[in-house]
């Protein structure tokens, strides 16, 4: 079984994507609880081998399991495995590797006492495994999993899939790109960056224009009628809204520039966005208050648009990508009738 | 006891929907949503969209299936699904032993009385 497992590396894309986020959150926190104490098993080996075991063993589980699956069936499909620590060994004597001894065999079944990196609590997901880019990506936009709300790539609850709101609004179909965004000119992408550039820019013009007449502090937190009730220094707000917009922005023109995955690409330049137009609004907010003008207004409009530009951005990230599709595949007539 | 029934149901459908969808796209070129709605008319498999959007993207990437993109009569181009060389080599194999566990299944069953 470890060798039919590790010979699935040879069709495994260059980019391995989250493969379970179509299971309910009950069956793939199983699931997670069972890759948590493969990961924990496989402890001596080298990182990149263990990464490798761990997402082929994750892929093993997502070609096994469906929509519809139930925790039962995640149980059973571990079962061909065998446990974790088992399954673990048989990895490592198969590399020549000694593994790890574990204080407690009963730790073996699938069902175990210790905490996972992935789970429920109160009926609420959790996700506590560093996030990759690549989880990010299938976790926001999925267009097969018909599930809107899917668990969050990091911390408590959930985080919407852009991709099933796009399907259920007929914008797109579940199977439109071969590869999400696969199909996506570079240009396009560029372009799309120039949003969450832009929008950091603007931080910065209003830091510029507005900086020395702001009172020495500005609000940090708005209650929920839009008024403030904590402040931190004026340097700070600037501080902290550049740093929120700046980072995903910088982190999606590496992404961009460094040819990674169209997925990861459009991902991190959505993440971006959402996060400019958070930065950006929450100072422009303050300078408004700084000012003296009324800004209770701002929150939900602030909102809305944090979570309508990624949707939009990839949105049409995707209906670009399948119109290339098309200007590939179809006769140049039926093209002009599509117009 | 309804849970393991349902797990049991469950794991039998999940064993099938690929033989179900590599045999359904054998017979004639098919397009996504056309073969939701023919799958998910039949009441023994019970195969949702979520199930089968993904199985066709797997499917397609182990070159069992492969897409071509054809104009429609109504709305935009859609793609359309057929079996490749390699698939229809699988579907076989897996016909064959769908053959034989189903022979065997009915011959221990019969006499057995149904709900």
């Amino acid at each position: 079984m470890a060798f039919h497992v590790i010979s699935m590396q040879c069709w495994k894309g260059s980019n391995v994507t989250d493969l379970l986020s179509h299971l309910a959150p009950e069956t793939e926190s199983v699931v997670n609880a069972y890759l948590s104490q493969l990961d924990d098993a496989l402890s001596t080996m080298r990182a990149s081998e263990r990464r490798d075991a761990l997402d082929d063993t994750e892929e093993f589980f997502a070609e096994r399991l469906t929509a519809e699956s139930t925790p039962a069936d995640a149980v059973f499909v571990a079962e061909e495995l065998g446990s974790a620590v088992e399954f673990a060994a048989s990895m490592l004597n198969a590399l020549d590797r000694r593994p790890r001894r574990t204080e407690s065999a009963a730790a073996t079944s699938v069902a175990t006492s210790e905490p996972p990196g992935a789970g429920t609590v109160l009926g609420m997901p959790y996700e506590l495994r560093v996030p990759t880019a690549s989880r990010v990506a299938m976790r926001w936009w999925d267009p097969t999993n018909p599930r809107i709300f899917v668990p969050r790539v990091w911390g408590i609850g959930w985080d919407v899939n852009f991709g099933a709101v796009a399907v259920k609004l007929g914008l797109i179909r579940p199977d439109d790109e071969d590869e999400p965004f696969g199909a996506v000119p570079f240009g396009v992408v560029v372009g799309a960056l120039l949003i969450p550039i832009a929008l950091t820019l603007s931080i910065v013009a209003l830091a510029v224009a507005f900086g020395d007449r702001m009172p020495p502090e500005l609000p940090a937190h708005w209650n929920i009628a839009g008024v403030p009730d904590r402040f931190w220094p004026a340097s700070t707000a600037l501080g902290f809204s550049l740093l929120m917009a700046g980072v995903p922005t910088v982190y999606a023109v590496y992404c961009a520039f460094a040819n990674r995955a169209r997925l990861q690409q459009a991902a991190s330049i959505a993440l971006a966005s959402m996060m400019s137009v958070l930065g950006a609004g929450i100072y422009l907010q303050s300078v408004l208050w700084g000012l003296g003008r009324d800004s209770q207004f701002f929150t939900l409009p602030l909102m809305v648009a944090a979570f309508l530009l990624p949707f939009a951005q990839l949105t049409i990230f995707a209906r670009i990508g399948r119109a290339e599709e098309w200007r590939r595949q179809l006769p140049p007539a039926s093209r002009r009738s599509q117009r | 006891m309804a849970t393991e029934k349902d797990s049991w149901v469950s794991q039998i459908r999940k064993g099938v929907v690929e033989i179900a969808i590599l045999g359904m796209v054998s017979r004639h070129e098919m397009y996504g949503s056309q073969i939701v709605s023919a799958l998910s008319d039949r009441p023994g498999l019970a195969i949702s969209a979520g199930t089968i959007y993904p199985l066709l993207a797997r499917l397609k990437k182990a070159g069992l299936i492969e897409s071509v993109w054809r104009e429609s009569p109504v709305g935009p181009p859609r793609k359309y699904y057929t079996l490749t060389a390699s698939g229809f080599g699988e579907l076989a194999e897996m016909a064959t032993a769908w053959d034989g566990v189903s022979r065997d299944i009915d011959a221990v069953l019969e006499g057995i009385e149904r709900d």
